[in-house]
């Protein structure tokens, strides 16, 4: 005998309908922190271009599913000539977690989007913002840096890196005296 | 509270590791900027360096080319593994 309780309510069992299953590839994740809207994004590259952009996303995708993972987005947008940030990256992806960097991927028409984005980047870094930026620590006005102290801040400043990346970056940058002319650094930077 | 004890346990570099403006929101950000420049050079030059590689294709099976699982978020700069679609 079921206690009269129950009161006729407006749902009985009705579970809130999930929305979106699991298997659904969608390119716009569940909203997080604003993500950038890639569906609004316009591709703008020229048939030479999707053809080196296609070439690159081949070789990226090491399953053979014609995708490639979160992870390796960043990776293959600097391998295009393309220098984004970690976190603009991140915010590109949605703000993914560690779990989906790892698993999630994404075909060449997802890929797209994102790297038009990073294209569009009012904020990317020019010749002349890296010189400014390392001419801060320029302390004798004099167009070098102590490569010891460009170490130090590329180690704890902004998106720190490895001593392994930085010992790379730096071979054969700093003089003998253990200076690095960095006008002539960046123009290295950019060479390649 | 101020550390001017001559024997401070700080490690004292050379250069004035205190002059870092770590708290400092634009030199993160200009430091971000650069770092980024930085990690798009490298990545190019490897992709370079690795080119005649996977040219060579099989010929040089690498032998510590193990497994391609990459830590999640890996700017992966280790990754070694020749990326050819070898058919």
């Amino acid at each position: 005998m079921a206690p009269k309780k129950d009161v006729k309510k407006a749902e009985p069992k009705k579970a809130e309908p999930a929305p979106a299953p699991a298997a659904a590839p969608e390119p716009a994740p569940a909203p997080k922190a604003a993500a950038v809207d890639l569906s609004a994004v316009k591709v703008e590259f020229s048939a030479d271009q999707m053809d080196d952009y296609k070439e690159a996303f081949g070789l990226f995708d090491r399953v053979g599913d014609s995708k490639i993972s979160f992870d390796q987005v960043a990776d293959i947008m600097r391998a295009l000539g393309q220098n984004p940030t970690n976190k603009a990256v991140n915010k590109i992806l949605g703000n993914p977690s560690a779990e989906e960097m790892a698993n999630k991927r994404i075909d060449f028409e997802g890929f797209l989007p994102m790297l038009q984005t990073v294209v569009n980047d009012p904020q990317k870094g020019t010749f002349d913002d890296y010189v400014e930026g390392l001419r801060v620590f320029d302390k004798e006005g004099n167009g070098t840096v102590m490569g010891a102290e460009l170490r130090i801040v590329l180690q704890t400043l902004g998106e720190k890196m490895k001593e392994a990346e930085i010992d790379a970056l730096m071979q054969g940058q700093e003089d003998e005296n253990g200076c690095v002319n960095y006008e002539a650094f960046v123009k290295h930077i950019m060479s390649v | 509270m101020d550390c001017h004890i001559e024997e401070c346990s700080q490690p004292q570099e050379e250069e004035d590791v205190m002059d870092i403006p770590l708290d400092d929101p634009e030199a993160n950000k200009a430091a971000a900027k650069i770092q980024a420049g930085f990690r798009g050079h490298m990545t190019r030059k490897k992709m370079k360096d690795d080119k005649p590689r996977e040219e060579v294709s099989s010929d040089e099976v690498l032998n510590g080319s193990q497994g391609d699982s990459e830590p999640a978020g890996s700017e992966g700069l280790e990754r070694d593994d020749s990326s050819a679609p070898e058919q």
